[in-house]
Parts: structure tokens; sequence; C-alpha cells
């Protein structure tokens, strides 16, 4: 037996205990040897049986399971009293209704070496006769780990999921642990933030597979929705850098939905009386199974409650708009960028440098000399890497790369081109 | 029906011609009226286009005048090429039912003999056949797996078919069909995706000798273009299942069918549905949230039917199709939906398609395609109850045939394990 455990699970749990036993029990089938590793469950203000059912299993299992117990209310605390208490040198957290698969805890422990943030693979498990709800999360949750199981992929703050996922414990103190002041769910994005920019590497374990076992439905993630609005604000208050990028994306596309913000922001009262009745609409339709108009009214809502969680953390319309303008602007490419020409061929070791360099001041791209793309630093992500700008070009190449060599050249030879009567056939 | 007289129709020919080195014409088409060539890159299909042929020949100048066309889906394959790391392909067993056609049969499983020397199972299932003909031509083909299935149904079929095979995939091609050498690895490659369910491919024409086939390939083709695309709950119409491809060209997952269910069997040829069995799969498989991708690279060639009372018969047997699957979404399902949808359709296709025959207004269909059409839909909603009625009376268990049973029933029925369906494996030991 070690004389010091290798990891420790921190599993924090509300009134689940019939979720949390089957998860402690795919506990007890993994294949790294139990003593490797330790379980500690925090159970935050649970009033059914959960405390007598770990201190039974605890008797039974052959791994070493803790139990901790206080009234927070919130994950993000459990996670926190779990890492103070945990002995291994590896964190590892996972979700009480995470069901691990036997590979789970021996791929986190594998990948101890890459001395960096270990996703797995949360597979979403949905009821059989899920609603349409629960279908199309389903179908976002896959293809968000596939997105991130790209090579190539350049994480982001949005990628760190603590439903399973692993990191160093001195990694995790030092950046002081998840922030219990974020409401909702949106602390694991709060702590990405900051271990981003301490410069850890991310990856992903395709093999660390969880089933996690959602009992979601439309009400509770409109509800989530009002508290990632709400985040939203208090992260933008916290890293005034990413405030512009935050909001940018969710600018609403069309009048009707920018109609909706101004009601969320306006008419609050009115607004959530609407709110009610669409969420009633939304219920007939399904049961007409009229898709149809089912998904757009789902369009409807999120704008609706997503602004909602804004206006609630930040009052007036005027009010969020002068928050917005007093944020720095987005970076821009430096005049003094580094230069990375696409039809050089550089070492491995010079590319990254330049990379490096790049993905703090920005980083110009070219072709054979014409510069094609610049690109700005990214707040919130990964340092630049050479697989990443290799799956950046493929990316980009159709809609940005080529577009750009294509008008550099019709300006250099246009006139005489447009002079010839035959310039369909030449093109 | 009285035979008709009708004036001679174009001769059309298809030729397949490779956009890396294009041929010095084609000096071969004797007798063509007009050639369908099929420019192809690499192993894809990119592009098909139509020729004039003057005395027997298609000269380079026309073919390089049409093959700009191909350039843009030579483009988007070039830069939507697979990453460099491409996982492990599945195991795969592929599928063909058949009933009473050996000479297409033949021609069938010659296409896939490499198919079998990749290592890959493939079954045959004999669908309540009359003459023991195709017995005598399976005993040519020791490696082929050969099952009989008495009842009569190509959904009864594809189901012994699904639980004979071993494969974590199972590919589906029909008797009339003959396949190209990459179409199992490029249905394969698609299932990486794990919401990826099923996956169609381009299906061509063979040929286009008669003018019954032309009628079909410009009226049905099983065609959707040279660009791959995805389906699922939130981007397409459930009910377009028809635009998601055909069961001549078909791969399932084997493991999703626990939440899908298998095939209906009071669906598709040999019940009085006649068609729509594959469609009514597809849009259970996109309304429980899975995904179908349409891989242009998975490349049959199907042989349309010669014959002009043939092609009444499909026709008629597609309208029939339609409208019984759809009657059994609103039956089972309670797909509300389709109370606005079917007539619209009936209206817009079927009576419209009527009216302009009626009309004669320019490019119309033949009258008796169009009413065979409009019959088999009126029909549709009958047949389909019909059916029903005729499967439970075969099967007296109702969990015999899962996906006809209780609404409650399809949903979670699981895969019927090996040897519950009247399967016989008859292939050599």
């Amino acid at each position: 037996m070690n004389s010091r455990l290798a990891l420790s699970i921190v599993i924090p749990t509300h009134n689940r205990a019939a979720l949390l036993q089957r998860s402690l029990e795919a506990m007890t089938q993994q294949s790294l040897p139990p003593s490797c590793f330790e379980v500690i469950v925090v159970a935050d203000a649970c009033r059914d049986d959960t405390a007598a059912m770990v201190l039974a299993s605890a008797a039974r299992v052959p791994y070493r399971l803790a139990l901790l117990g206080h009234t927070a209310r919130s994950a993000a605390a459990s996670r926190n009293l779990g890492a103070t208490r945990a002995q291994g040198d590896w964190l590892l957290f996972l979700d009480d209704d995470v069901v691990a698969e036997p590979e789970l805890v021996r791929q986190h422990w594998v990948a101890r070496a890459e001395n960096g943030i270990s996703l797995g693979y949360s597979k979403p498990v949905f009821p059989i006769r899920a609603t349409f709800w629960q279908l199309s999360a389903r179908l976002w949750w896959e293809d968000r780990f596939r997105d991130i199981g790209r090579p190539g992929h350049r994480f982001s703050f949005r990628d760190f999921f603590s439903g399973n996922v692993s990191l160093p414990a001195t990694l995790f103190r030092k950046v002081g642990g998840f922030d219990p002041s974020m409401v909702g769910r949106l602390e694991d994005y709060e702590l990405g933030i900051r271990l981003l920019k301490e410069g850890t590497k991310f990856s992903f374990l395709p093999r660390a597979i969880g089933h996690h076992h959602e009992s979601t439905d439309l009400e509770q993630w409109l509800g989530r929705l009002r508290q990632e609005g709400e985040a939203d604000v208090l992260m933008g208050q916290r890293h005034p850098e990413l405030r512009t990028m935050l909001f940018s994306s969710k600018e609403p596309t069309d009048r009707r939905l920018r109609r909706l913000r101004r009601l969320a922001f306006d008419h609050p009262r009115l607004g959530d009386w609407m709110n009610a009745l669409f969420v009633r609409q939304t219920r007939l339709y399904e049961r007409w199974r009229l898709r149809g108009l089912w998904f757009p009214l789902l369009g409807r809502l999120r704008e609706y409650n997503y602004w909602r969680g804004v206006s609630a953390a930040i009052g007036h319309r005027r009010a969020f708009q002068d928050w917005l303008q007093e944020a720095p602007l987005p970076p821009a490419v430096a005049p003094d960028a580094p230069v990375h020409d696409l039809a050089s061929s550089r070492t491995d070791a010079a590319l990254a440098e330049v990379l490096d360099l790049g993905s703090r001041v920005g980083l110009r791209l070219l072709v054979d000399g014409s510069e094609v793309l610049a690109l700005p630093p990214k707040p919130g992500c990964e340092p630049l890497r050479p697989p990443h700008l290799a799956a950046l070009v493929s990316e980009l190449a159709e809609s940005e790369l080529i577009p750009a060599l294509a008008l550099k050249w019709v300006r250099a030879h246009g006139r005489n081109l447009l002079c010839q009567s035959d310039l369909p056939r030449l093109i | 029906m009285a035979k008709r007289v009708r004036h001679q129709p174009p001769r059309s020919a298809i030729r397949q011609c490779p956009l890396e080195c294009l041929p010095q014409g084609f000096t071969d088409l004797q007798g063509y009226d007009r050639v369908l060539v099929v420019f192809c890159w690499r192993t894809a299909v990119v592009t098909t286009a139509w020729l004039p042929v003057h005395r027997g020949c298609v000269s380079l100048s026309q073919l390089n005048d049409v093959s700009p066309k191909a350039a843009w889906p030579v483009w988007r394959l070039i830069f939507d090429r697979p990453p460099a790391a491409v996982p492990p392909l599945p195991s795969a067993s592929v599928v063909v039912c058949t009933r009473d056609r050996t000479d297409d049969l033949d021609r069938c499983l010659q296409s896939l003999s490499h198919v079998l020397s990749q290592g890959y199972e493939v079954i045959v299932v004999d669908n309540c056949p009359s003459t023991e003909r195709t017995a005598q031509l399976m005993s040519r083909y020791p490696r082929i797996r050969y099952l009989r299935e008495l009842r009569s149904g190509l959904n009864v079929a594809r189901n012994t078919g699904l639980s004979a095979a071993t494969g974590e995939i199972v590919a589906f091609t029909d008797d009339d069909a003959q396949v190209d050498s990459g179409w199992l690895s490029a249905l394969l490659r698609n299932f990486d995706d794990p919401m990826v369910t099923a996956v169609t491919g381009l299906t061509l024409p063979l040929e286009l000798e008669t003018e019954p086939q032309q009628w079909f390939e410009r009226t049905n083709s099983f065609a959707r273009g040279f660009v791959s695309r995805q389906f699922d709950l939130t981007k397409a119409g459930v009910f377009a299942a028809g635009q998601v491809g055909a069961g001549v060209n078909m791969a399932l997952r084997r493991r999703s069918l626990e939440e899908i269910g298998v095939f209906d069997e009071a669906l598709d040829c040999g019940t009085p549905a006649r068609s729509g069995g594959d469609q009514e799969f597809f849009y259970r498989v996109l309304a429980r949230g899975h995904r179908i991708v349409y891989e242009p690279q998975a490349l049959v060639w199907h042989r349309h039917r010669r014959e002009w009372r043939a092609l009444r018969r499909t026709l008629y047997g597609y309208g029939v199709g339609v409208f019984a699957w759809w009657t059994r979404c609103l039956w089972v399902e309670r797909e509300l939906g389709l109370l606005w949808i079917a007539p619209r359709w009936f209206f817009r296709h079927h009576v419209w398609n009527v009216l302009r025959a009626l009309l004669r207004r320019p490019q119309h269909l033949p009258l008796d395609l169009a009413l065979a059409g409009l019959f088999g839909a009126l029909a549709g909603p009958c047949n389909f109850f019909r059916s029903r009625r005729r499967v439970r009376r075969q099967s007296p268990a109702a969990s015999r045939a899962p996906a006809v049973g209780s609404p409650q029933g399809h949903a979670d029925s699981p895969v019927p394990a090996p040897g519950t369906l009247a399967g016989q494996d008859l292939s050599a030991p």
C-alpha cells in the first residue's frame, strides 16, 4: 500500500442518497487498485439518509471513504471543503449523479503525467421517454464533448466542467479553489478563468467515461439560465477584460428577440407573466408533438430568461449599457505583433515561441508574404500552440484565408483581367 | 390497362468520368441519344451532367465544358477532409433482403465480393420465396450466410437480418442494387459520433435504357445531392424523412435500437402498406433525438424497373407507403402535426401532378403515373390498418413484433435476441 494516496475524489451531494449510492457502487468496480484513491463525500444540508448510507458503505467498500457534512447550500463550498480534507496530491471532482465506468479513475490517474487539468467525458443519460428539451440537451452535450475532443481544440474557460475533472491539489489551493459567491453553476467557468491565467494546460480524456444521469427539464433549465445571466454579470465585474466578450456573443439576432430583451429589462413583471404563458404553451405543443412550433418558442424563452437574470443582477437597461461602456476595449493586434508565414518552414521550437508571444500580443498570419489573417489575443483561452494553429488554418481556410488570397490576386491582376473578354473561361 | 403507343423515347447511357485524368471523350455510345456523365474525384462522386451524343460519340471539349460544375464539390471535399487521426472502423455486417430475383441478386453479390474479402459478414435474407432458385444461387456463395424468412414483408426480413447480424453496425442494400468499392467504409466512417444512429448514401441509376427508368429517375430519384449533410431533431422536420435517403443504401447502429425499436413489420414491400418502412424508421431515429448523416461517398447503383406496369405499381406503392407510415405516426405516436402536413402534401403533390397532367403543362408527369400516386395516397391509411391486423394475426404474441404493439410498446422494445424471429440459418456450415 502506498504511504501517500495518489488521488482524492471529491463528491458533493444534496439529498440524493439513491443516486449517490449508485456512483459509490461504481467506485468499487474501478480498474485502479482501491489503495491508490480515496473518496470524500461532502453532504450539504442533507435531510435524507445520505449520512447513514455513506457510513454503511464505508464499512463495505474496499477504498477509503470519508463523509463530511455542512450546511452551505453551495456545490462550490462543498468542493472546497472536500479539497481541504483531501490527502491525495491530485483532486478528482465528480458529481453525485455521475456513474463512473471502470476505467475512469485510472485514466485520470495516468493523466497526472501531463501535469495539468484533465477533463473526463460525461455522457448524458436521460430517461427513456425523454422530453423534447432532454433530447436536444443530449445532442448539445455530445456535440460539446466531440468539439473538445477534436485534435487542435483550443480550450477556453467554458470547457471547464466540474462534474468529471482532475487537477493537482497544489494548483487548486494556489488559485484559491472555487468561488462560493458565484451563483448557479458558473463557479466552474470562474475557476476555469483563474486556472487559465496561471497558464495551466488542459487535456481531454475520451476514455474517462462517466454516465451522467440527468433529470433536468425545461423549467429547471430556464431557472439555470437566469442564474447564468447573473453569473455573467458577476464574472464581468471580477474580470473586466472578459466583459465585452461575454456579452457580445449573446447579442440578440433579430427584432423579436431584441424586444424580449427590452421586456426583461424594462417590464420584468409583465415579462415573467409572459414567460409563464410561454412555458404552458411549450407543454401544449409537446403534448401535440408540434416540434416546428416548440423549437422557436424555446429560443424565445432562452433569450428572455438569460436577460432577466442579467437585469436582476444589474438593474436598469441604461445601467447595463453604461457598465458595458466602462469595460476595456477588446484587445487588438499590437503594431509590433509577431508574424508567421504559413508557407515558411520554422522549427517546432521556434514556432511554439512565436505562437506563445502571439497569444499575448496578437499574431499576423501570412501566406507567401501577403497577410491573410490577424489574430488578436483571446482572453480566457489557452496559449496558442502548433496544433491549435493547424486546426485554425483548416477551419478558416474556406471562409478567411483563401478569399483573402484571392482578393489580393485580383487586386494585383484585376485591371488586366477585366480587359480580356475570356475572363469566365480563365476562372 | 390498354397498351399505349408512345413515341420512340430517347435512349440514355451512363458513364463514369474520373476528374484527375479526363478521358478523351466517349466513342462507344452507338444507339444512344444522350449520356449521364458521373464525375468522380478520387473515390467520391462529385456531380453528374447530361450531355447529348453525336453519332455515338461525346468529345473531350463537351466534357471540358461541363466539368467546372464539379469545382465546388471538389473544393468541399478538399477542405472537409477527415482529421489526420482516423479512429478504427467499427465491426459491421451487410444484409441483403431478396425475393425471387436471382439475376439481380447475383450481380449484387458479385459487387459485394470486396466486402467479403475485407472480412465483413454478409447475410442474404430470402423473404418468403416462391421457388428454390435463390437457394440454388446461394450454394455458389458459400461464404455468405443465407437465411430464409417465411413471413412475407421486407421489414420482417430486415428485422431477421438485424437479429442475425453480429456486427456493431448493420448496413443494408437491396437485391436490385450494386455497391461501389468504397461503399461500406464510407458509411462506417460516420459512426465515430455517438449520436449518429443511421447513415445513408448516394444512390445513382445503374441503367437508364427504357423510358420508365428515366421517368423514375426524374420523379423519384434516390440521389440526395453530392454534399454530406446531417439531420437531427433541431435542424430538420422529422417528417422530411424522405430527404434523408432510402433503405437501398443505409447503415444502422445496432445498440441504438434499444431506444428506437426495430423496423415496423406492418410496413414496406410484401405487406398491404407496400413501402415506407425505411422512412418510418428514419422518422423514429430523428424523433428519439438521434442523428442521421447523408454521406454521398457511399455509392450504390440501383437498377430501376424497366417496364411501365412495374413503374406504375412502384409509384402507387410509394403513394400508399407515405400515407401508411404517416397514419402510423398519427395513430401510434400522436403526431398531430400530420393533420396539417399530410393534406398539404396530398394537394400540393398528388393533386397538383394530376392537374398538370390533365392540362398538359410543360414537363408534366404522364397521367397514369400521376393517378397511380394519387390513388395510392388515398388507399394509404386504410392499407396501414389492414396490414397491422394482418401482422397481429400472423404473430399472436404481440411481443414478437414489438414495433407494432401498444403505443407504449414501441419505444423501449429491445432488439429481439437472435433466434426469436422465424429466420432459419441455412448457410453452409
